[in-house]
């Protein structure tokens, strides 16, 4: 049974394996309920054939030569294009996971689930609703539970990034362009917010929380 | 004004405040930017506001001569100006030494202190 109604999903499979596309859409092809109506090996041609075939659900890599997957994903929610995307990938960490979904994907799933669940996932996309898989889901939940990015503002966690670093109030207030009053001012809300006391856990706490990460605490160059 | 390019910086999330911290700020912003002029021989000054949860930071800073901040007042308004931000439980930082630029910060609570 289709989910819409008596025809079958347009299926799009978006990879840059050869054999991957036809596993999936031999798959898809023994299911009268799924017609596959294109194959891209990458991003750019995903879009093309998206526009052109409209697609009810599409397949898509993340990891592809030219355009990538999520740069697709936000390209296709940016046009309007109505079909919902089921990421399919080998990827489960933060860094593929929540771009994709933040990009617009409706759903995520690891080429290591099997046949039934595919089939039901696509279904599922096909409505419109999320189908996660559990690894992705835990992720997602992590995501949920952790502070919300607000917490602190974009000129605090400037300033923390330069503690974190080492910088000195002084030398903060001198990068910064502003008294060293203020600087003190912006830590206070730190500690406050990050129920903390002094700098050194501070900068410990928004490790922790994800809001600082290594090589990224915004003061270093590369 | 007087050639100097000032840049103005503003952080945090903007939001109207009270009239008279409104008024205290641009006086001391109109204050510190004055003495730079006169007296900084400065190549470059910034004007920050730094919006904040609770309060609302004013800092002016500049690369120019500075001076000894242990040194009374010569008569750069900082009294009378350090008067306008205390009536408003607010508090005026002056921080500068000889040849390491000045840095005023004038900062205000926007929001009222509960009474008593």
């Amino acid at each position: 049974m289709s989910a819409l109604g008596d025809r079958p999903i347009r299926l799009l499979i978006a990879d840059d394996h050869p054999v991957v596309r036809d596993g999936l859409s031999g798959m898809f092809a023994a299911d009268p309920d799924f017609a596959v109506v294109g194959e891209a090996a990458d991003g750019s041609q995903a879009l093309r054939l998206a526009d052109a075939v409209r697609p009810d659900v599409i397949l898509m890599d993340l990891r592809m030569p030219g355009m990538d997957g999520v740069t697709a994903i936000a390209e296709l929610a940016r046009r309007g294009n109505p079909a919902h995307v089921l990421v399919l990938t080998t990827y489960d960490t933060d860094s593929y996971v929540l771009p994709a979904i933040e990009a617009g994907a409706t759903g995520y799933l690891l080429k290591d689930a099997p046949r039934d669940e595919l089939l039901r996932a696509v279904r599922a996309a096909a409505a419109g609703q999320s189908v996660l898989a559990p690894s992705v889901a835990t992720r997602l939940m992590h995501r949920v539970r952790a502070p919300e990015p607000e917490l602190l503002s974009h000129r605090e966690l400037e300033v923390l990034g330069l503690v974190a670093a080492g910088t000195t109030n002084r030398e903060t207030a001198a990068r910064l362009f502003i008294s060293e009053a203020t600087v003190k001012t912006h830590l206070l809300h730190i500690y406050a917010k990050l129920g903390v006391t002094d700098r050194a856990a501070a900068v410990a706490e928004a490790f922790n929380r994800g809001l600082l990460t290594p090589g990224r605490s915004g003061a270093r160059e590369p | 004004m007087y050639g100097i390019p000032a840049q103005v910086t503003t952080t945090g999330a903007t939001r109207p405040v009270d009239p008279e911290v409104e008024f205290a700020l641009l006086r001391a912003a109109q204050e510190a930017l004055a003495n730079v002029a006169r007296h900084a021989n400065a190549t470059r000054v910034g004007l920050t506001i730094s919006y904040m949860d609770s309060e609302v930071a004013l800092d002016v800073r500049d690369d120019g001569v500075g001076f000894d901040p242990a040194v009374p007042d010569r008569g750069f308004g900082l009294v009378a100006m350090r008067q306008r931000i205390a009536a408003l439980s607010g508090t005026l930082q002056v921080e500068s030494e000889p040849g390491g630029g000045t840095a005023i910060s004038a900062c205000v609570p926007t929001v009222p202190a509960l009474a008593g």
